[in-house]
């Protein structure tokens, strides 16, 4: 249609007609409207799509962006000498520090006093001593709130450092104070807390009160003798001391403190242990102590690092030469009290940080061997100084050459550096209460505070992707683990086990709802009549209908039970099913045409639905046969099971490995044992198969699994063999006996076939055993919870996406290419296999890439029906969490902006990205397909 | 008070219930509440707050009253967002959420106490374990420990003795599940293998349905299909999750349930949130809190927090 110029829409055909018509205006405007909507609604969708993406980088890019450091104070002369500051803690505020002198003597400043009353005067000062006699050994650490101070007489006292505050109301404060500028602070004795400190305005209306605290408990005795070194530290309730006293003897402490939630004063209990060191006192530089007073670790002079063991008496558990040594090198805790720092020096005689944590992980005794777990060079001069954050895994260190670095210890990366200007001369580094400022000390006494702009420090491209060795662990592994009660515990923030736990519940769902889905369009294209197809598609397009959460639901309180219940009969019903229908087909053949004829169409249906429940009936029955022909124990695991077993050191025949490093041999029980031996077998009915408890691990071999697994495929192979080399010539065998004949050599047929995949599988899995467990890869401990629930009920899910893309992929390729297939001679299998599927594939592969995306994104079936377990591995007996899941479990716990609400948007863009591709894949192979049938 | 808690502790040591203090003040209802009462946080104290907020609305029948119980963490979260006036908790806030409070509001949340829970680690009801130590519990649940069988825990019983302990736990988002880790694991992690479910009461639900499991979840879940062990420390006594011995603090995992509210210190609360706390702190709203299968608090401590918010009246 074109336009002419007089505004009369024509045709070619009837550019000479006599009858003309004007278009009405109402047309065009229509028209116009529709093309302005149309557009505007695609350009909103694009933008929509687009912004979305947007959204999604802008909400996950500030993860990967550095910190930064910029100067908050400048230099403050805090004492005289910065030489015999033992430590010193900032406010929270960081206005003020408390100054400790290595003779107990202590002072709160302020950093800047804006009303200059008390220039260079402390605001208030205290001293921690034991009758008149300063300290001889300290336990503080710079920005630590807690520390303890030993005395000559072997006395002890713990105590803690800080500051109290308060928001004040401006009638509250001084009259001169109110002209105070925000930001600044000024001495003065405060109302409503006991003792003295400084008001800072903190905005147009009000004050905060802080007050510095330093409360020190009465002492306690250890002894007699002169504490040369001492290691105190708090986790929670629990306080642990280590002491080495100056006659070259050590004792550990620990005090528990039970709270009466009813009310009331709470109980406390000691604990003592004496340790041996095995180096002389004057060896010892540094002494630290573990949670609950474990372990005591002495680094000496020459830079050894040794761990004692309190509990298995003191003997030395591990050493190793960590330093340089010197008497300067700095260790520390980081928080959570699980790794020491090691503050060192490289062979060029640069920084490094060298962290050690004992390896708990699969050590019931909690004594693992000390791994160093991470060095991290810094760009420093050898290091002065190093301090930790209270909030989380950041510390910061001082080098010689008075650089300073803050570090992220599980991201691995450095957050901020900067030149603090105090060179050579640089003693003290300090992490404010909030780990937003960092504070320097020179020898002088000067001080000087930074502002540290952390960002998202624990997310990094390799603390998110990659394998990280978190403490505790025996090496570098991938864990998501988001969350804890306390700021102590590691965030562990891997989403690889996320991205694994989908794909693998991709792959299970595929491989039950693929072949499924095509298999049904394929039929119901080309095998039924249109009016079983007009019930049929829309029924199964019902199934989608089906809200997910509900699927989920019985997915975990129908299927799961269930499916542990009647496990045999479930994984051989894979097998059984299928045979009983192609045997059933077998069983058609041989029919007679006339009577085949009569059940044609709905008839043939119903009767296929039989086969169906025939073979589900007859894995309800093999089933249990099949447990109790491969999954029985031998005498043999009998006897380990009832603990009838001799522990061999070295492997030998007939030894297996019943727990980590523990081997044994199964021995024959002789008299009262061997009655002792059968009366446990047979109350526990151990002698029973159970399919779980070989999965579980607590009998049995490799064969019988393998058996179970290459049955299924041997199956088809010899299938498709028998079709290939014997059925067509037996075809025209079979056409001049009689019907009965044929039903016999039918079923006689199916029965070898069987016998003969059995047979093939025996072989496969004598030979497979010889390699490897199944239970190492797709078997595994059987959880209620597991993978196949999944598989099964999200392949409902998404069957019938499949099917009915298929089903319409198929039937429109043109009638006129069957017709030729058939008309040559072709049945409508070899039709639908060798020309529609071809002709269809385009559309039938974009089905099972949608599909896979609905596979990919679902979230409430796995919510529910896994553990929402992030484990990576293939068994399909357990669970997995998924992106989209955890996305689900995790939002609602995550505050707006934080790094975790950050993960999870990241989480989103990956499942976005993965979509993104599939479907991108998933267009490029239909392009390909499109164009090579453009011709037809 | 001595008097008062040996007195508590003798009836309870009795018929093992626990019983209302005595002295806890009836509430007396006053005019001008008005509003909607919105809690967001912790699932363990959900029927709680949901018992407090019908006894609110008993006295003030024109307030309503929201409750939604995902986990304590999504209490900070609500708080900072102001989403909600109460954020239950059953665990104390961390100091990292605290700052986030603090920077936008420049004080800190206020904390009220206002009941007590055992966590407690159910089994089976048919189950041949009745109690554990801590560091067993460690084990079980933790990555310091192996991959666990029953056998492992000292079991014998052959039809037990080979199976492995299937584990369930809260999601992260429960304060159950932070306080667990924190004191029943010593602030290692939780096995990749224990199932997280989004409710207690979906963990004792999960519990009494597989038989051969064992899980935590908060006292107030406890069901007829599931039983509680008896924990000890430090190879000491062992003591059950009871009221009495979470009031001398002897089962090691008693907790206090804590409620938060944004109070500006420099002014005085409203009465729809006074009224609210005072309930709580009443003996109806103790009453509640014992009911559900909590431990209600003393009076002494129930006053303290009165006061120390200057809602205690003169009676």
């Amino acid at each position: 249609m074109y336009r002419r110029d007089d505004g009369i829409m024509t045709t070619p055909g009837d550019e000479h007609a006599h009858h003309r018509r004007r278009t009405s205006r109402s047309v065009y405007l229509m028209d116009r409207v529709a093309r302005i909507v149309v557009t505007g609604g695609g350009l909103a969708v694009l933008a929509a799509v687009l912004g979305i993406c947007v959204y999604l980088f802008a909400t996950v890019l500030p993860l990967f962006s550095g910190g930064s450091a910029e100067r908050d104070i400048e230099p403050v002369m805090i004492a005289d000498a910065g030489d015999d500051i033992v430590s010193l803690w900032a406010d929270d505020f960081v206005r003020g520090v408390l100054v400790l002198h290595r003779d107990g003597r202590w002072e709160a400043r302020l950093l800047e006093d804006a009303g200059q009353r008390r220039a260079g005067e402390p605001v208030v000062s205290g001293v921690i001593d034991h009758e008149g006699a300063p300290p001889t050994a300290w336990s503080v650490s710079p920005g630590v709130p807690y520390g303890a101070a030993g005395f000559s007489d072997g006395s002890v006292r713990m105590g803690e450092f800080g500051f109290d505050w308060r928001l004040a109301l401006p009638e509250e404060v001084e009259p001169e104070m109110r002209e105070l500028a925000i930001g600044d602070a000024a001495p003065m004795a405060a109302v409503g807390f006991e003792g003295t400190g400084w008001v800072e305005r903190a905005d147009e209306e009000a004050f905060r009160i802080v007050v510095p605290r330093v409360e020190f408990g009465n002492a306690a005795s250890l002894g007699d003798r002169t504490i040369a070194h001492l290691a105190y530290r708090v986790d929670g309730r629990r306080k642990s001391i280590a002491a080495v006293f100056d006659d070259g003897s050590a004792e550990v402490n620990t005090i528990r403190e039970t709270r009466p939630l009813g009310g009331g004063a709470p109980r406390v209990r000691f604990r003592e242990t004496p340790i041996e060191l095995e180096i002389d006192v004057q060896d010892v530089k540094r002494l630290r102590v573990s949670d609950a007073a474990r372990f005591v670790y002495t680094l000496d002079r020459t830079g050894e690092l040794t761990r004692y063991d309190a509990q298995a008496g003191g003997g030395v558990g591990w050493s190793g030469r960590v330093a340089s040594g010197g008497d300067g090198t700095p260790i520390e805790w980081l928080a959570g009290g699980k790794t020491l720092l090691v503050g060192t020096s490289t062979a060029d005689a640069s920084g490094a940080v060298q962290s050690y944590a004992s390896i708990t992980e699969g050590r019931p005794d909690n004594a693992g061997p000390e791994a160093m777990t991470a060095e991290l060079r810094t760009v420093t001069d050898r290091l002065v100084s190093l301090a930790r954050s209270m909030r989380d895994r950041v510390f910061a260190v001082l080098g010689g050459d008075g650089r300073v670095e803050v570090w992220h210890h599980t991201a691995r990366a450095r957050i901020a550096a900067f030149d603090s200007g105090t060179g050579e001369r640089g003693r003290l580094v300090v992490v404010a209460p909030r780990a937003d400022a960092v504070l320097v000390m020179d020898a002088s006494g000067a001080v000087e505070a930074w502002r540290i702009e952390a960002g998202h420090a624990e997310a990094s491209a390799n603390s998110l992707f990659g394998r990280v060795w978190y403490e505790g662990q025996a090496g570098p592994s991938f864990v998501y683990q988001s969350s804890a009660g306390s700021d102590d515990a590691e965030t562990k923030l891997s989403i690889t086990p996320l991205l694994f736990g989908t794909i693998k519940a991709t792959v299970f769902a595929m491989l039950f709802a693929a072949p499924i889905g095509v298999l049904a369009a394929i039929y119901t294209s080309e095998f039924v009549s249109p009016e079983v197809h007009r019930v049929i598609k829309p029924s199964i397009e019902l199934m989608a209908s089906l809200p997910s959460v509900v699927l989920g639901f019985i997915a975990a309180f129908v299927v799961a039970p269930f499916v542990r219940d009647w496990l045999p009969a479930v994984l051989v019903a894979f097998v059984t099913v299928p045979v009983v229908i192609v045997i059933g087909a077998r069983l058609w053949e041989a029919m007679p045409s006339r009577i085949a004829r009569r059940f044609d169409g709905g008839g043939k249906l119903v009767l296929i639905t039989l086969a169906v429940a025939v073979g589900v009936f007859a894995s309800g029955w093999t089933g249990p046969l099949i447990e109790r022909a491969l999954f029985t124990p031998d005498r043999a695991d009998l006897l380990v099971m009832a603990g009838s077993v001799r522990d061999v050191d070295l492997p030998e025949p007939g030894a297996r490995e019943i727990e980590r490093g523990r081997l044994v041999v199964p021995v024959e029980p002789e008299g009262e044992a061997a009655m002792q031996v059968a009366a446990t077998i047979a109350q526990g009915e151990l002698d029973q198969p159970s399919l779980e408890q070989w999965l579980n691990g607590a009998f049995g071999n490799a064969t019988s699994g393998w058996m179970l697994l290459c049955f299924g495929p041997a199956l088809v192979v010899i299938f498709l063999l028998e079709r290939r080399f014997v059925g067509r010539s037996t075809a025209s065998l079979m056409q001049r006996v009689g019907t009965p004949t044929r039903l016999m050599v039918g079923v006689a047929r199916s029965v070898l076939l069987l016998a003969a995949a059995g047979c093939v599988a025996y072989v496969l899995a004598m030979v497979a055993a010889g390699f490897s467990d199944p239970r190492d890869t797709v078997f595994g401990p059987f959880d209620q919870r597991n993978t196949l629930v999944v598989g099964l009920i999200m392949g409902v899910a998404v069957i019938p996406i499949i099917y009915t893309i298929s089903d319409d992929a198929m039937r429109s390729v043109p009638s006129s290419l069957r017709a030729a297939s058939l008309g040559a001679g072709a049945t409508p299998w070899q039709t639908a296999v060798r020309v529609v599927l071809p002709v269809a594939g385009s559309g039938i592969f974009s089905a099972c890439m949608i599909g896979l995306g609905r596979a990919v994104g679902e979230t409430m079936i796995v919510l529910m029906a896994t553990g929402n377990t992030p484990e990576m591995d293939w068994n399909i007996f357990s669970g997995f969490r998924t992106l989209a899941a955890n996305i689900a479990v995790e939002l609602p716990e995550a505050p707006k902006d934080s790094t975790h609400y950050r993960v999870l948007f990241l989480c989103g863009l990956v499942l976005f990205v993965l979509t993104f591709v599939i479907n991108t894949v998933a267009e490029l192979v239909r392009q390909r397909f499109r164009k090579r049938n453009a011709a037809l | 008070m001595l008097l008062k808690l040996t007195a508590l502790t003798i009836i309870a040591s009795a018929t093992s219930i626990v019983e209302l203090d005595p002295d806890l003040h009836p509430y007396e209802p006053t005019t001008g509440v008005s509003g909607t009462v919105t809690s967001m946080g912790s699932d363990t104290m959900n029927n709680l707050m949901t018992a407090w907020g019908d006894e609110f609305a008993r006295f003030y029948p024109a307030v309503k009253v929201e409750v939604q119980g995902k986990g304590s963490s999504t209490a900070p979260t609500a708080l900072i967002e102001g989403q909600a006036l109460f954020g239950p908790m059953s665990r104390r806030m961390k100091p990292s959420e605290s700052d986030k409070f603090l920077e936008r509001f420049g004080y800190e949340p206020e904390l009220l106490r206002t009941g007590v829970d055992c966590l407690a680690v159910f089994v089976h009801r048919d189950c041949p374990i009745d109690e554990l130590s801590l560091e067993q519990v460690e084990q079980v649940f933790s990555v310091t420990g192996p991959d666990m069988r029953w056998r492992d825990l000292g079991v014998t019983d052959p039809a037990w003795a080979n199976r492995p302990i299937a584990l369930y736990g809260r999601n992260s988002a429960s304060g159950t599940y932070g306080y667990f880790k924190d004191l029943g694991l010593g602030g290692n992690d939780f096995k990749a293998s224990v199932k997280e479910q989004p409710g207690s009461s979906a963990v004792v639900q999960a519990i009494a349905e597989d038989q051969y499991s064992m899980g935590y979840s908060g006292i107030g879940y406890r069901s007829p299909g599931v039983k509680a062990l008896r924990l000890s420390v430090d190879g000491d006594e062992s003591f059950e999750p009871s009221g009495e011995n979470a009031y001398t603090g002897d089962y090691p995992l008693a907790r206090f349930l804590y409620v938060y509210i944004n109070h500006d210190p420099r002014e005085e609360l409203d009465p729809l949130r006074a009224e609210f706390i005072r309930v709580i702190y009443s003996r109806e709203g103790q009453d509640a809190v014992l009911k559900y299968g909590y431990y209600p608090l003393s009076a002494e401590l129930a006053d303290g927090e009165l006061e120390r918010l200057g809602l205690l009246q003169e009676s």
